[in-house]
């Protein structure tokens, strides 16, 4: 006498039985956290096979001349890059490749100086200055990739606006800001 | 074998370039920060690794303190409760939020949206990105939409499919119809119906429906 099958033609509920995830154990997340205080791996180890550590040698020369190319391509596009590096979780980005214009824009008549910081330059006060246009009109294209950024305005070297057309982000320094969203549809 | 040495070779370039990206975002902050300051933002961006939460938001919110002349304590409890609201939005919105999705679900919990519109919202966009639904619900509820009103009507554009396209639109002419001087609850709900039937085709000319 022959066992039933299924479609799969295995005998019936073994493939059901095989497709049942095992149970989640709450006690993971302890045990994970506690390993993670015992290890001393050093930052930024990663681990190859043979195979790709011969791979990642070659990688590594043109990681290196794509690097350079970026860098010798003057001081604003290099402010962008380190920028859009900043911007994102450890993923690198080549000037020109899936980037975004965005304008940002202050009516601040009164102001002798305008400048843009924010997730995509690392809040550095100098490495975006808006162009002041008619009618006290500032304002400043970056190129961006896609993601959220926090952002702010500086008036004057001192006064810290945010953007009063975009949406506010919590305002944990006493000094407001706003929150943009690039979008891969944008 | 080739597409093995291929595969291979790919992934030690992505492996070695967001090294070097990641490893020079550290020594942004180890440039700018304190020692002090530098140790407890680190614990926080490891044990957000560990838990899925995106690292990238919260090393830019330390930096965000730096740059804002803000004293290490504060920019630790900055860090901190950024993580914890990014943590409570990823628990609302799915264990597969994106970065994005936690960053603005944070925003929303911060300015008094619950978890549980969160969740209703994840549910109504099914498997889309909920990221431009999040950051147009925030812009509302800041303009003083209130929950009750505004949660329900971008449920209801995200149950019609609204792409992220429509909600920059939408957000687009709420804020010039607020500009104009209409009472921002009144332009959602005529913008957001517009859209819901319409889509993106609207041009920001048009006035709102009646």
């Amino acid at each position: 006498m022959s066992l039933p099958v299924d479609e799969s033609g295995l005998p019936a509920g073994v493939v059901d039985e095989l497709r049942r995830l095992p149970a989640v154990d709450p006690a993971a997340r302890d045990r994970l956290r506690v390993a993670l205080a015992g290890q001393h791996r050093p930052r930024g180890t990663i681990v190859l096979s043979p195979l790709q550590a011969a791979l990642a040698a070659c990688a590594l020369v043109v990681a290196t001349s794509l690097v350079w190319i970026a860098g010798t391509s003057g001081d604003r596009v290099s402010a962008h890059r380190d920028a859009a590096m900043a911007a994102r979780d450890g993923v690198p980005v080549i000037i020109g490749a899936g980037l975004t214009p965005v304008q940002f824009v202050l009516v601040a008549p009164e102001a002798r100086s305008v400048a843009l910081v924010g997730d995509f330059n690392a809040w550095t006060p100098d490495a975006s200055l808006l162009t002041r246009g008619e009618g006290g009109v500032w304002s400043i294209v970056v190129p961006l990739t896609q993601g959220t950024f926090a952002y702010s305005f500086i008036v004057d070297g001192a006064e810290w606006r945010a953007d009063p057309r975009a949406t506010f982000t919590t305002d944990d320094f006493g000094r407001p800001s706003s929150l943009l969203y690039v979008s891969p549809e944008t | 074998m080739l597409k093995t040495m291929i595969r291979s070779t790919f992934g030690a370039l992505l492996a070695l370039l967001a090294t070097a990206a990641g490893t020079a975002a550290q020594d942004r902050l180890a440039e700018r920060l304190d020692s002090t300051t530098l140790r407890a933002v680190e614990a926080l961006l490891d044990r957000a690794t560990a838990d899925g939460i995106a690292a990238g938001p919260l090393r830019n919110k330390a930096l965000e303190g730096a740059g804002k002349g803000a004293a290490g304590p504060a920019i630790v409890h900055a860090v901190e409760g950024l993580y914890l609201r990014m943590d409570a939005a990823k628990r609302a919105l799915g264990g597969k939020a994106t970065p994005d999705e936690q960053v603005a679900g944070a925003a929303l919990l911060d300015f008094g949206v619950d978890t549980v519109a969160l969740a209703t919202l994840r549910e109504a966009a099914a498997d889309r990105s909920t990221t431009s639904a999040l950051v147009g619900l925030a812009f509302l509820v800041q303009r003083g939409v209130p929950a009750s009103r505004s949660v329900p009507l971008v449920r209801r554009m995200l149950e019609a499919r609204a792409t992220e396209a429509d909600f920059a639109t939408f957000q687009k002419l709420v804020d010039e119809d607020v500009r104009a001087g209409l009472p921002a609850a009144g332009a959602a709900d005529a913008r957001g119906r517009a859209i819901i039937r319409h889509g993106a085709s609207l041009r920001s000319r048009e006035q709102p429906e009646a």
